[in-house]
């Protein structure tokens, strides 16, 4: 029971609460009686590995193109596969990345550049720049945040520029997602 | 004049207006804009009371739990200042944010800041191992750094999300008045 807007889209109460959402599908928009708003459907991911092959080491002096989050806890829209987040509509989206990393011994001076590379093109204003001078023997983390308006169709990666030999990630400490806010 | 649907009123007021118990839970304006901000959002945020002053953690190489204890925004109460917890009111995917303004105090002092889940490091993750970030290696002893932490996490309602730091070498310290721990549902 519900009210039906132009024969598909619908507003219907559903335990207490509404739901907005087209005729057949899933609910897009649910108002709980505390007024909380909230989106069951809404496109976007968490991804990471389910096993564990210890410390991998990165190509030097290129862009590593990271890939190996084979496993979801949430991937609703259809948006990723394979390590790439495929913006199923346009809007702006949430990316986050973090992965534990190591610098191996003879390397100081030496630096990763984490970065979300879009449709296979890698973006200046998302520079970062992690370990520089962190002491040869020790560890750190590339964790990075960035907002994208993106079109429909437009592709996001992960790429970590490694400066040295041996500088290697561990995977199983990754996490690689997106969420569409708006 | 509106549409009662079971308790929520639609309106036109320059937009489409939705209100429940007569507060306004979300707009979708005449410019396109659409807001959903309402006061009964899940969404907290958290820091450290009082004058600032360092708070020794309690052992050297272990987990610690940080635990803010004061609010100025907590919706429904879903953060326990006397526990440390959010507790996620409903199924959704939250954005978790938190640092502690950290200071080493040993030679080789380190931290891993990490939001657990349920009282687990990897719990509701996809990742076969948890999400370790590493700060402060290969600093010098009684040096600081923050550790800024984000993440994207799906949770169902009732499970608890909190911020632990693991101290290597220490114990170490954090300075509360400068740190926070803040959530909000995304969707």
């Amino acid at each position: 029971m519900g009210i039906d807007l132009g024969g598909a889209f619908t507003i219907a109460g559903v335990s207490g609460a509404q739901a907005l959402k087209f005729a057949g599908s899933a609910d897009a928009l649910t108002i709980d009686t505390t007024g909380r708003t909230y989106y069951p459907n809404q496109i976007g991911f968490i991804a990471g590995i389910n096993t564990d092959p210890g410390w991998v080491a990165q190509t030097s002096a290129a862009w590593n193109r990271q890939n190996w989050m084979n496993n979801t806890s949430y991937n609703k829209g259809g948006g990723y596969a394979a390590g790439r987040f495929t913006a199923p509509v346009a809007g702006s989206y949430l990316f986050h990345w973090t992965v534990y990393q190591y610098k191996p011994s003879a390397v100081q001076g030496n630096y990763v550049h984490p970065q979300f590379w879009i449709n296979g093109a890698s973006q200046p204003t998302s520079y970062r720049l992690k370990a520089y001078f962190t002491p040869a023997g020790y560890s750190f983390d590339s964790e990075i945040a960035d907002i994208f308006y993106l079109n429909a169709g437009d592709y996001v990666d992960i790429y970590v520029y490694s400066s040295a030999a041996g500088i290697s990630l561990y995977q199983a400490h990754g996490l690689f997602s997106g969420f569409l806010v708006g | 004049m509106g549409i009662d649907l079971a308790g929520t009123t639609l309106t036109s007021s320059a937009g489409l207006v939705a209100t429940y118990s007569g507060s306004q839970i979300m707009k979708m304006g005449s410019t396109g804009v659409l807001q959903r901000y309402n006061p009964g959002q899940p969404m907290f945020r958290a820091g450290g009371s009082g004058t600032a002053a360092w708070v020794v953690f309690a052992a050297a190489s272990t987990w610690d739990k940080v635990v803010f204890n004061a609010t100025n925004v907590n919706v429904g109460s879903c953060y326990n200042t006397s526990n440390g917890r959010f507790t996620a009111p409903v199924t959704g995917v939250y954005l978790m944010v938190a640092h502690t303004y950290y200071h080493g105090n040993t030679a080789g002092w380190y931290t891993h800041p990490m939001f657990w889940v349920n009282g687990s490091s990897n719990a509701r993750r996809p990742s076969a191992g948890a999400q370790h970030r590493m700060r402060g290696h290969g600093s010098a002893s009684g040096y600081e750094e923050d550790t800024d932490s984000l993440e994207i996490i799906s949770l169902i309602a009732g499970d608890y999300v909190e911020f632990y730091n693991y101290g290597g070498g220490g114990p170490n310290q954090w300075l509360p008045q400068y740190s926070r721990y803040e959530g909000y549902l995304l969707g």
